[in-house]
């Protein structure tokens, strides 16, 4: 049995390798990375069944990602980002999701931030990138109003789901005077939460509906 | 207690007090203050005005945010540096029931993300301002 000096050495040992040791930062793989600093992400990802409507993709997005290592880790979890493309062949295809993205290790909730795909690698054909997606390791937790916001849009919808998956939709209309569209999937239909007005779409700030236009 | 025995345990407890962090921020020497020229007012085109209320509860939420004295960990990105900053974020708040106070910090499009956007990268708060402290923080 060690003695007391030696257990008492090995808990600073370890206290303050604690202490040293910065956040662990996800690890590019071959089905996603960087590439000049942008995520790129390999497709189709094999766990989703492509389909003409997009709505079939989106609907095997949670269940599949919730299943991946610490999606549903909370405080200690872990963010997936990825795509849903096609190819000009009438489907629609998912791909890896990544959960490359930077690790700070004083915000809340370090550790569970992800960057949508810039770049998808699929090599049967040309590919159109329609949505990003994103999860998020809580229960109850719905698309951030920062994620709405007009200057982190890259695509024509957003989905974002949480552990209980609960699936939001944004449709930004980026560039258009229209409002934007926040939407909630419930059964097999698109609930509509709410608009983002013109005017605030640079914060992505919702009117419910039901408010004054 | 006998004073001898007072004695030793005063000698050890005074380095604890003097190795209190302060709460008050740092201030620069006085060669260095006196070159600051105040104005003979706050210019009223410029100046911001906001509740104690509303800061109190601002600084509670950043404090629990991103302390002020934590530092970007070891080979922290150059975007990582940056998050680490408090000037990367816009802070907003809104009343809410009794002394409640919903306070957002939120990173500003574009600062940090030079090479595609990051999600939730925000955090929002309910904060008991009378209380002093976090009452809940929104998944």
């Amino acid at each position: 049995m060690p003695s007391l000096a030696a257990r008492v050495l090995t808990f600073v040992s370890l206290s303050c390798a604690g202490c040293a040791s910065g956040p662990q930062s996800p690890i590019e793989n071959k089905d996603y990375g960087l590439r000049d600093g942008f995520v790129w992400v390999r497709g189709p990802w094999e766990a989703i069944t492509p389909s003409a409507k997009e709505d079939d993709v989106i609907d095997q997005l949670c269940p599949a990602v919730m299943q991946l290592p610490r999606a549903q880790g909370r405080e200690y979890g872990l963010e997936y980002c990825g795509a849903i493309y096609s190819l000009n062949d009438g489907l629609f295809y998912a791909s890896q999701p990544s959960p490359l993205g930077p690790v700070l290790k004083a915000i809340p909730e370090k550790e569970k931030r992800c960057k949508p795909p810039f770049f998808v690698e699929d090599p049967r054909g040309e590919i159109q990138v329609r949505a990003d997606f994103h999860s998020h390791p809580w229960a109850h937790s719905r698309m951030s109003a920062a994620d709405r916001t007009e200057a982190r849009q890259r695509y024509s919808i957003r989905i974002q789901f949480d552990t209980i998956c609960r699936v939001m939709k944004l449709v930004p209309y980026i560039g258009e005077p229209r409002p934007g569209e926040v939407y909630e999937r419930r059964g097999r239909n698109w609930a509509l939460l709410g608009i983002i007005k013109p005017e605030h779409k640079a914060a992505g700030t919702i009117t419910p509906v039901g408010e004054s236009p | 207690m006998k004073f001898g025995l007072l004695l030793p345990l005063c000698a050890l407890l005074q380095p604890c007090a003097l190795f209190q962090r302060s709460t008050r921020p740092e201030h620069a020497p006085p060669e260095e203050a006196a070159r600051v020229q105040f104005p003979l007012d706050l210019p009223a085109d410029t100046r911001t005005v906001l509740p104690g209320a509303t800061v109190t509860a601002m600084q509670l939420a950043l404090d629990d945010f991103l302390p002020l004295n934590v530092k970007p960990h070891k080979d922290a990105t150059a975007e990582e540096v940056c998050l680490y900053q408090r000037e990367s974020y816009d802070v907003i708040a809104s009343p809410g029931p009794e002394s409640t106070m919903f306070v957002r910090v939120t990173l500003r499009p574009g600062i940090c993300e030079k090479h595609g956007p990051i999600m939730d990268m925000e955090a929002t708060y309910a904060v008991d301002v009378a209380g002093r402290r976090i009452l809940a923080v929104q998944r």
